[in-house]
C-alpha cells in the first residue's frame, strides 16, 4: 500500500461520504431547497426554464456517469458535443429566463 | 532519503485523512451549516448553484474512480467536453448571479415574504433536530443513570437484608449464652446444695459415730484421727 494508494482512497471515502451527506440533508430539509423551481421571488409559479436545467442537469450526469461506469481503458471518457450544445442552450434558456422575470419585476416595482 | 520521504508522504496522508474527518464530522453534526449551500442571498434555493454542486461531484467521482484503473497510474488528462460542461455550468451559476444581484430589491431577505418565512421555518426545523438529538443524548442517559440507580438500590436492599440477618443471628447468640449463664448459675446452685448436703452428711455421720461410741474422747484431734 504506497502512499499514492492512501491519498486517493481517502479522496474517494470523502467525496462519497461528502456527497452522501448532502444528499442526507437535502432530503431531511436541513439545506434550504424552497424555491429551487420556482420563479424568482415568487415561490407559488413554476419556472420552465429551472425545470428544463434540472432535467438536461440530470440526463448529463447520468449520461457521464454511465460513460464512466462502463469504462475499460483509454482516456477519460468525453461528452459528445451533442450533449454539449443541449446543455449550454439549457443553461441559456435558464439565464435568459431569470433575466426577463429580474426585468419585469424592476419595471413593476 | 528515500525512507524520509515516505515517511512524510504517510505523515501528509494521515493529516489530509484527519482533516477530511474532521470536516465531515462537523458537517454531520451540524457544526458546519449547508442549510444555504444552494441558497441565493433572498433566501430561495438557486437552480445554478444546485446544477454546479451536482456536476461538482459528478465530474470529481468520474475522475477519481478512474485514476485507480488507468495504466500507466496517474492524473489523466481531462478531456475538453468535460471542461466545457463544466464551464457552462459554472457561467451559468455566474450570470444567474449577476442578474440577481442586479436587482438589489429582489434579493432582500424579507421576514414578512413566504421565502423569509421558509427560511426561517428551514432553521427553526435545523435547530429542533439539533435538539431532538441532545435530548436523545439525554434520554439515554438518564437510562443509563436510572440502571446504576437500581443496581445501587438493590445492592443497598442485600446489604439491609444481610444486616438483618446478622441482627437477628446476634439476638439468637444472646438469647442462648443467657440461657447458658442461666443454665450455668442453676448448676452452680445444685452443686453448692449438694456440698451443703455432703456436709451435713458427714457431721450427721460423725455425731452418729461419736454416739455410739464408748471410748470416745472429745479431743477432735483423735476424732478426726480416727475418721482418717
Amino acid at each position: 500500500m504506497t502512499p499514492g494508494h492512501i491519498l486517493h482512497l481517502e479522496l474517494l471515502g470523502f467525496i462519497y461520504c461528502f456527497a452522501a451527506l448532502v444528499a442526507f440533508q437535502i432530503f431531511t430539509r436541513r439545506i434550504n431547497m424552497v424555491g429551487l423551481l420556482s420563479q424568482m421571488g415568487n415561490d407559488t409559479n413554476v419556472s420552465p426554464g429551472r425545470v428544463q436545467l434540472l432535467l438536461a442537469t440530470i440526463a448529463v450526469s447520468a449520461t457521464y456517469l454511465s460513460a464512466v461506469a462502463s469504462w475499460k481503458s483509454g482516456s477519460v471518457p468525453d461528452i459528445s458535443s451533442n450533449w454539449i450544445h443541449i446543455f449550454g442552450g439549457s443553461g441559456g434558456i435558464y439565464a435568459i429566463e431569470k433575466a426577463w422575470v429580474a426585468w419585469k419585476q424592476s419595471k413593476s416595482t | 532519503m528515500t525512507h524520509v520521504m515516505e515517511v512524510c508522504a504517510f505523515i501528509g496522508c494521515g493529516f489530509l485523512g484527519f482533516l477530511a474527518l474532521i470536516i465531515l464530522w462537523k458537517v454531520f453534526k451540524g457544526e458546519i451549516n449547508l442549510n444555504s449551500l444552494v441558497s441565493e442571498a433572498n433566501g430561495e434555493a438557486s437552480m445554478s448553484r444546485f446544477q454546479l454542486l451536482i456536476f461538482t461531484f459528478v465530474v470529481a467521482i468520474g475522475i477519481l474512480e478512474l485514476i485507480d484503473k488507468m495504466n500507466p497510474a496517474g492524473f489523466p488528462p481531462i478531456p475538453d467536453g468535460v471542461l466545457t460542461l463544466l464551464g457552462i455550468s459554472a457561467s451559468t451559476y455566474a450570470v444567474g448571479k449577476g442578474i440577481s444581484y442586479s436587482q438589489p430589491q429582489l434579493m432582500k431577505p424579507t421576514p414578512t415574504d413566504a421565502g423569509g418565512a421558509q427560511q426561517a421555518a428551514q432553521d427553526a426545523t435545523t435547530q429542533a433536530d439539533v435538539a431532538l438529538a441532545a435530548a436523545d443524548q439525554a434520554t439515554a442517559a438518564a437510562s443509563a443513570i436510572a440502571g446504576h440507580v437500581e443496581t445501587i438500590k438493590t445492592s443497598a436492599d442485600d446489604a439491609k437484608n444481610a444486616a438483618k440477618a446478622a441482627q437477628d443471628a446476634s439476638a439468637a447468640a444472646a438469647g442462648h449464652v443467657e440461657t447458658i449463664k442461666a443454665s450455668a448459675d442453676d448448676a452452680k446452685n445444685a452443686a453448692v446444695a449438694a456440698l451443703a448436703a455432703a456436709a451435713a452428711a458427714t457431721a450427721a455421720k460423725t455425731a452418729t459415730g461419736n454416739a455410739n461410741d464408748p471410748n470416745n474422747s472429745p479431743d477432735p484431734g483423735t476424732e478426726t484421727g480416727g475418721q482418717q
